[in-house]
């Protein structure tokens, strides 16, 4: 069992205000017109984790993985060419308010980016930041975490993780990293008593009930599509659906793929930058003589989900590729999403 | 990092997305999940929007032409100022005012193209201002105009979803328009029929009921055989025709010859599927027309936009929700370009220069004389340019030569000016021919207005400065008019410069930065300060209280394939470029996923010529002729092939060339050519 604490709702801010000097805070930010996006903040009124805040339009994934990411820039002088490299940010951060699915991702992002090559740029930065976890009790109704075993409430993953009990939160300590974030104001947190257990035991349980989304059966699909059952109707229905626009891959939280490029940026020289990009686009396999294994979307579609889904990647993963954060079912300009393509493959 | 709230400057969606600043920097975009067009979506285009802004490419100090060789010489504003002022005033003297031509852009704000048109008329005292949507929409604004009064899309983009039968004809909506393009997906699911009307088989084609392929340039014949069914089939409804239109007799008379036997043969398309088509959408209650520049850009453009106003008057398929005639707007800000009156003969709002009482009000606000003669519109300009008889341009935002009809043609017209102004963002190719260029600021280094296709009117908000060295367009031509001694357009900012234009334009006279800031955008028309817009137009009564059935017939264009050029040329887009190119081309992802011109060609034909995937061609037309890449696709009818038009390595414009001008709007005939193909 995680080592365990009690807050009460009204010392928030004041832990909030603890973690800003500690480092920098990435928490939920309103913005006027009502869209939830991660941001840093500066005070704790701009954090919003009040009872059921909606998970942010693109994951906090982006502050490991940037849209746009400058790695090097180099450019021809007098005395030669000369190379600047552009390292990842090393200063401290807290993700104040990720959602567990989010931080599910994350785990999965690891594997990946320390797997093969190490890949400085994401480990330096996740090194330095802690995951402060909420969990969800008002999950929204594109919310299917439950199916997928990433949520609403994790066993590891997250370095703090707080259950809302109603005026106070259930704080469980994951790593040391989210011990020494609640030793800097030990009298803020208190013990738990046997009455929190229970009501954190009931909330969890009442929870699990409040999934709208019809359970997307994983197991079923996962093996239908490691045997190479799925129809191929199934993959041209819904490649006659996508409209390459990349959404699924950019709002995905397990979605990895970068591009780099070099880009002339100024007039001294160039910038190396990667930018995410998307198994979904035709230039994603193209070679340079032109030919392009997967130039039908369709076959696109179906190595979306084959990579996300088979027997071969979830082994070499660990799990699935899919967190049940609901995000590409907002995004997708065609109504192709996991829920979807999982219960249309369950019943091809 | 910041995240601004602002309009995507790509189509004419109107999508809300943030951009992500970081300090100085924008460094992404994410959709507005709130925003009630992009709802948490965005296209690849939208999705990169970021990506040219701080491109190298991007002009940093206003630059002369130093020799006719072409180089340029960097220069400080004052000394450009000084030097446009100075020719545009010696050329006006000369030759008179008539002599100068203005051309707006459909990516400036609004704020922005009524200031244009304001320096055009007051300054430069001429009617000649025009934009691409000579190019692109021209028939619309005309056409519609005639038939209801306004010449806008009817209904929203959000009705769609709602609707029971659409239509959607020459748009390759997924492509060119993908918000739109969602929800008729979204239309579908819901158990709508969608017919689409195009021949190329393209994605939307793909996915619809019933999909006809007429023969190029034929669709006036298509909607005038569908009245004539409908009418025949008794679907016609006469309680709507009779309360709220006028002269249906005229048109039920003309489309008399429309039998089945002459559609059949000149479209090609069979009677059972176009019996099909008229008892589908006359059946309907809920039927709406959406169409794209497929139908626009030909000589009978405006006269096919009256015949789908017909259809949808005859069946009462207009003044309700989901219904409606629904042009689909190419460019960001076309449909405000427009609304500015950045056109030779309207001032903003659609107000008449050839009525005195406006123009008497103009002259009072503006505190001027205004000119009396109609203007010239694009292509006129660029002929009488050809010709000598304009001497100078000024061009804002737009890259003439690959988006004109005929580049050659416009080339010669641009290098015969005694002297050419160019105001961009990028040394495009047009702005190589200038004699001043003036670097512009981006829509994310400026504050302003867009309205989208569905008359939408939105903030589109400064996250950055602008980028060392560039300016807004709004404060270049405040800062010219300055100059030129003319005060009446001393404007601090954009917001005020709204007011302005409220003041004095009636569908926008209860528009205000307060209102736009607490909503998501208003659509206009929008007449007072209690007003918040109309999602759909003509709900009670038309602009002029009736609407009226206008007569068309078919004109065939002199662009017909014959045993020498046995091919039908469509020219179009693609979804990952956009218009001409000089800001999607600056995205590495966009330019990855089609980097280079090409030439769709149907595998019978292919086998015909003797050619394979990836191979070059010549491509010649009566006209011009240009070498490309081979793409084999059964996308493309035999003996019709497909060129986008985004790439000055094999632009289709190079073909095309045929002076045919639609009479009603002016636009060239751009769809439909014919061309020879040889391998190399
Ligand atoms: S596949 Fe969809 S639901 Fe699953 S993690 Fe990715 S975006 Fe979220
Ligand atoms: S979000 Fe949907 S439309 Fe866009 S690339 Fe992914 S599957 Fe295709
Ligand atoms: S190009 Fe059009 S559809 Fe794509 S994001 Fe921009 S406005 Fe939306």
């Amino acid at each position: 069992m995680n080592n365990v604490k009690i807050l009460f709702k009204e010392d928030i801010n004041k832990f909030v205000q603890i973690c800003l000097k500690e480092a920098k805070v990435i928490a939920p930010f309103k913005t006027t017109y009502g869209d939830t996006i991660f941001s840093p903040v500066t005070s704790p009124s701009e954090v919003v984790i009040d009872h059921g805040y909606e998970n942010s339009i693109i994951p906090p994934k982006e502050f490991f993985l940037p849209q746009e990411e400058t790695m090097l820039t180099y450019g021809r002088y007098k005395e030669g060419y000369k190379f600047k490299p552009s390292l990842a940010d090393e200063s401290k951060r807290i993700i104040f308010g990720i959602r567990p699915c989010d931080v599910s991702a994350i785990l999965f992002l690891d594997r990946f980016f320390r797997s093969d090559i190490e890949d400085i740029y994401y480990l330096k930065k996740r090194e330095n930041t802690a995951l402060i976890s909420f969990c969800c009790h008002e999950p929204q109704e594109t919310c299917f975490c439950i199916c997928t075993d990433s949520g609403p409430f994790l066993t590891y993953g997250f370095d703090l993780q707080f259950i809302d009990l109603e005026d106070r939160y259930f704080v469980e300590i994951g790593t040391p990293k989210g011990e020494k974030l609640i030793k800097f104001n030990k009298n803020l947190f208190k013990d738990v008593s046997v009455a929190d257990e229970k009501l954190r035991q009931e909330i969890v349980e009442s929870t699990k009930n409040k999934f709208k989304s019809a359970r997307a059966y994983f197991s079923k699909t996962i093996r239908k599509l490691s045997e190479g059952k799925v129809d191929r109707n199934v993959w041209d229905e819904l490649g006659q659906r996508c409209f390459s626009c990349g959404g699924c891959s950019y709002v995905c939280p397990t979605c990895s793929c970068f591009d780099v490029a070099d880009l002339l940026r100024s007039r001294d020289g160039y910038s190396r930058i990667r930018t995410w990009d998307s198994c979904m686009f035709a230039g994603f396999t193209k070679e340079a003589s032109g030919h392009n294994p997967r130039l039908e979307k369709k076959d696109r579609v179906c190595r979306r989900y084959y990579h996300k889904l088979s027997y071969q990647y979830v082994e070499k993963n660990e799990t699935h590729g899919c967190v049940g954060c609901g995000r590409c079912i907002v995004t997708c300009l065609g109504n192709i999403n996991m829920p979807v393509v999982v219960e249309k493959i369950r019943r091809s | 990092m910041r995240n601004v709230l602002t309009v995507c400057p790509y189509c004419g969606c109107g999508c809300g997305l943030y951009l992500r600043v970081d300090g100085k920097k924008v460094l992404g975009t994410l959709p507005s999940k709130e925003h009630p067009i992009s709802h948490g979506q965005l296209c690849l285009k939208g999705w990169n929007v970021h990506s040219f802004i701080h491109s190298s490419q991007r002009l940093r100090e206003p630059l002369v032409k130093a020799d006719p060789a072409g180089t340029y010489r960097g220069t400080g504003w004052d000394e450009a100022y000084s030097l446009i002022t100075k020719r545009l005033m010696e050329i006006q003297k000369k030759y008179g005012s008539n002599s100068i031509g203005i051309i707006g852009s459909a990516k400036c704000t609004n704020e922005e193209s009524y200031l244009l048109m304001k320096f055009a008329r007051s300054v430069l005292g001429t009617n000649n201002i025009d934009s691409c949507v000579r190019l692109c929409h021209a028939p619309t604004i005309a056409g519609l105009g005639d038939s209801f009064g306004f010449g806008a899309m009817t209904n929203s983009i959000n009705e769609i979803e709602n609707a029971k039968v659409i239509l959607v004809i020459g748009s390759n909506t997924t492509e060119e328009h993908p918000i739109v393009g969602t929800r008729i997906l979204k239309a579908i699911d819901q158990g709508a029929n969608l017919i689409v009307v195009d021949p190329r088989r393209t994605q939307i084609a793909n996915i619809s009921h019933l999909h006809l392929q007429p023969a190029p340039g034929t669709d006036l014949i298509l909607i005038s055989g569908l009245i004539r069914i409908i009418i025949e089939e008794n679907l016609a409804n006469f309680d709507f025709i009779s309360r709220r239109t006028e002269n249906f007799e005229v048109v039920k008379e003309s489309v008399k010859k429309f039998t089945p036997e002459y559609v059949e043969k000149t479209t090609g398309l069979s009677f059972s599927n176009l019996r099909e088509t008229a008892l589908m959408y006359g059946h309907s209650k809920a039927s709406m027309i959406i169409y794209g520049m497929g139908i626009t850009q030909h000589i009978n453009g405006t006269d096919t936009v009256q015949a789908f106003a017909n259809l949808a008057m005859l069946t009462g398929n207009i003044g309700r929700e989901s219904t409606g005639v629904n042009p689909l707007i190419g460019q960001s800000n076309m449909q405000g370009a427009c609304d500015m009156g950045v056109l030779p003969d309207y001032f903003s709002g659609y107000q008449s220069i050839k009525d005195k009482k406006n123009v008497a009000k103009f002259e009072k606000a503006w505190s001027t004389k205004l000119p009396a003669d109609k203007g010239l519109s694009f292509m006129e300009m660029i002929k009488r340019a050809r010709q000598g008889k304009i001497k100078a341009m000024y061009i804002v935002g737009e890259n003439v030569l690959l988006s004109a009809p005929n580049i050659n043609e416009a080339i010669e017209a641009l290098s015969h000016l005694e002297f050419l102004v160019v105001q961009d963002m990028f040394l495009t190719e047009t702005a190589q021919l200038a004699n001043v260029v003036l670097p512009s600021a981006s829509f994310a280094e400026k504050n302003g207005t867009f309205t989208s296709t569905e008359r939408r009117v939105q903030r589109i908000r400064k996250c950055i400065e602008p980028l060392g060295g560039t300016k807004p367009d709004w404060q270049i031509l405040s800062e010219l008019a300055q100059r030129a001694g003319y005060t009446e357009m001393k404007n601090k900012n954009p917001r005020e410069i709204m007011e302005e234009i409220a003041s004095i334009t009636p569908i926008y006279e209860g528009i205000s930065y307060e209102k736009l800031d607490n909503t998501a955008g208003i659509q206009w028309p929008c007449f007072d300060k209690s007003d918040t817009g109309a999602t759909f137009l003509y709900k009670d009564s038309f602009a002029s209280g009736k609407a009226y059935f206008i007569p068309v017939d078919f004109t065939q264009g002199s662009e017909v394939p014959d045993k020498e050029y046995p091919y039908f040329l469509i020219a179009g887009r693609r979804e990952f470029q956009f218009h001409t190119g000089s800001m999607t081309r600056k995205s590495p992802t966009l330019e990855r996923e089609f980097p280079y011109g090409l030439v769709e060609i149907n595998p019978n034909d292919a086998d015909d010529l003797k050619v394979k995937s990836g191979w070059r061609v010549k491509i010649a037309s009566r006209h011009g002729e240009l070498e490309t890449n081979v793409s084999i696709t059964t996308a493309v009818p035999e003996k019709t092939v497909f060129i986008p038009f985004h790439f000055k390595e094999g632009a289709a414009n190079l073909l095309l060339g045929n002076s045919d001008l639609d009479p009603k709007s002016k636009i060239p005939e751009f769809k439909v050519c014919a061309v020879k193909i040889s391998s190399i």
